[in-house]
């Protein structure tokens, strides 16, 4: 039994003033959002006053323009992999530092994160040095493999505090029924914490997205969406890249509201 | 008779602690045991033990003659209820029940056969494509007991199946369980820490203690013949008093004790004594009377009574230890206690042939 629901009228009315407080940072965060997604509305090219009037014709050139519809679409694939191999490695080393005595776990773990601390440049710097090494600088994988290198710890930090709240009675029930411990990761552990490894995969997504440093050291022609755009910025800005931008920021933030959901979501069985 | 089971001098230990301390016991086929004893003294870690989920640093473990050590849990033919039930919380009903069955690679239409054959037995074949977790406690429990019988194993360890749930469904349980037993083929192993629950289920009761067996043998003999103050203490019933031997005695019959202010005579159950040596009078409420009568007595300070169905139970503290002494008086006799208000001296008295004197190996 909870409290019940309040309407949000309710709420309003109770601590109507107080919700004002957080006006001003919402405000700022979402200022430069709407101005560029203002811009994309424009049927100027520049940002000019009186209104030029309104316009969706840098959405339909977006799609007519194939170097950005490119880097958008490498953008997708760089992310969809860096976020499944994180995940797949990074599920099985969370859950396997969760089941390590806890001070064991801990330091492993913190060891593991080292690469996500290290200056993003400083990072780049050297990935661009050991790709070379593996002959595959200036391709879309040297890009992924930077990503997985950077991005695979946050998916094992998230999967270790996942696995240290699960029973482990209950890997100890399907280890007694003869089920092997990839079944007991897959079925037992993973099916009680999907929603959590579905999360990291978007977390990751949507940081990969974002990435720039490591992908502009990295990537050669094949240039992932932030890429391009800062190139885009060294010649002229077009509001092509605003209506990339808003729809980029829109799916973002959708999959990252969606990963929210899904990690507030979880449901620790107590026995009860 | 085969022994199902044999624990042959097992030490375990963890996080530096021992949890096991020489432990050696056996159950033979088709036989009840129940383990019981504190929180910490090594039940859960035994059934561990049996069931090959953890393995023992010293000694052995013998499945039906067979070293245990060889075989993987699965091939062991044993399934636990665990405490706390342990069900897969993201699974339905069925597909927890028939898990073991998958794991074992049993075909779809007979797994689909035994599940329903369970749940009909164990009463939640309606529930059968729910969540496990919009269960109430007595479906939950009986989604476990089900889960674990459909593999078919011939040894089934039971850790706690009663914990957490109410009278009626602990009741409940405890008549599938006994239906269970009653149909044979199967080795049972109940872990728990109230000894109600072992008197009900098994003829035999191992009480572990630190890691050992303080004492095995029948309901009966662990409530009557305690070995020691800890057993007697442990099942609740019985007075115990912190006594000391007057005489050195080899292995006499009867010892002399004195709690500091009476000298008192009872069964010797220790062996021989020392003079001085701490041990433990142990008196059976039952046989304390509060007519005079009896050939020993002590003096003991009037604190309450509780009116039982069947009985009234008399508390006394026993004056030198504070100590709560329980005397039970059954309501056909009814002997009043006249006058008797807070603090109040009592004389309570009994036989000395029906007191036992025990080690105390109490810290």
């Amino acid at each position: 039994m909870g409290y019940p629901k309040k309407s949000a009228l309710a709420v309003l009315r109770n601590h109507g003033a107080a919700l004002l407080l957080p006006l001003p940072a919402l405000v700022l965060i979402a200022a430069p959002l709407a101005a560029m997604t203002f811009l994309s509305f424009s049927s100027a090219r520049f940002p000019s006053w009186p209104w030029p009037g309104w316009d969706v014709a840098w959405y339909r050139q977006l799609l007519s323009n194939e170097a950005l519809r490119g880097s958008l679409l490498r953008s997708v694939l760089v992310g969809v992999s860096a976020a499944a191999a994180s995940l797949s490695l990074g599920f099985p080393a969370g859950y396997w530092l969760a089941r390590l005595p806890e001070k064991a776990g801990v330091r492993l773990l913190l060891l593991l994160t080292v690469p996500a601390v290290v200056p993003f440049i400083l990072f780049g710097l050297s990935f661009l040095e050991f790709s070379r090494m593996l002959r595959i600088d200036r391709t879309l994988l040297a890009v992924s493999l930077g990503h997985i290198v950077v991005f695979c710890p946050i998916v094992t930090a998230l999967c270790y505090h996942r696995c240290r709240q699960l029973d482990t009675l209950l890997e100890d029930a399907a280890r007694e029924f003869g089920a092997s411990e990839w079944r007991i990761l897959g079925e037992i552990v993973g099916g009680q914490i999907w929603k959590s490894l579905l999360a990291a995969f978007l977390v990751v997504f949507v940081m990969s997205w974002d990435e720039f440093i490591i992908a502009w050291f990295v990537s050669g022609f094949e240039k992932t969406y932030p890429v391009f755009v800062r190139n885009a910025l060294e010649s002229t800005m077009s509001p092509e890249i605003h209506a990339a931008g808003v729809v980029v920021a829109l799916c973002c933030c959708g999959l990252a509201l969606l990963s929210i959901r899904l990690l507030t979501s979880f449901r620790k069985w107590n026995g009860q | 008779m085969e022994r199902a089971i044999e624990l042959k001098n097992i030490v375990f230990g963890f996080d530096r602690r021992r949890i096991l301390d020489g432990l050696s016991l056996f159950v033979e086929a088709n036989e009840v045991l129940s383990l019981i004893g504190p929180s910490g003294c090594g039940k859960s870690t035994t059934l561990r033990l049996i069931s090959g989920l953890i393995a023992p640093e010293q000694g052995e473990v013998l499945l039906f003659g067979r070293r245990a050590e060889s075989l993987a849990p699965k091939e062991r033919s044993i399934a636990t209820v665990w405490q706390g039930k342990a069900l897969f919380p993201h699974l339905s009903v069925r597909k927890n029940i028939e898990f073991g069955l998958r794991v074992r690679q049993i075909a779809p239409e007979e797994c689909r056969r035994r599940v329903d054959e369970v749940a009909e037995r164990f009463r939640i074949q309606t529930a059968l494509d729910r969540d496990v977790l919009s269960l109430s406690g007595g479906e939950q429990q009986r989604v476990a007991l089900a889960r674990a019988l459909v593999v078919k194993p011939r040894i089934l360890l039971l850790d706690e199946p009663f914990t957490g749930l109410d009278r009626g469904l602990a009741m409940d349980l405890k008549n599938d369980l006994l239906e269970l037993v009653a149909e044979g083929g199967r080795t049972f192993v109940l872990v728990s820490h109230d000894f109600a629950d072992a008197l009900s289920l098994s003829r035999r009761v191992a009480i572990l203690q630190n890691g050992r067996i303080e004492q095995l043998g029948s309901p009966r003999d662990l409530w009557l013949e305690p070995s020691s103050a800890f057993v007697a203490e442990f099942l609740g019933r019985a007075n115990v008093v912190p006594c000391r031997a007057i005489t050195a005695s080899s292995n006499g019959d009867f010892l002399e004790v004195t709690d500091g202010n009476q000298v008192w005579i009872g069964r010797n159950r220790t062996g021989a004594v020392e003079a001085g040596q701490p041990l433990a009078y142990v008196l059976q409420p039952s046989e304390i009377r509060l007519d005079g009568s009896g050939d020993s007595h002590l003096t003991g300070a009037y604190l309450s009574s509780d009116q039982m169905e069947t009985h009234m139970t008399y508390h006394f503290k026993h004056m030198p230890s504070g100590r709560d002494m329980r005397v039970m008086v059954p309501q056909s006799i009814n002997i009043p206690v006249p006058g008797l208000g807070y603090g109040d001296q009592a004389r309570l008295s009994w036989n000395s042939s029906s007191a036992l004197i025990v080690p105390d190996r109490r810290p």
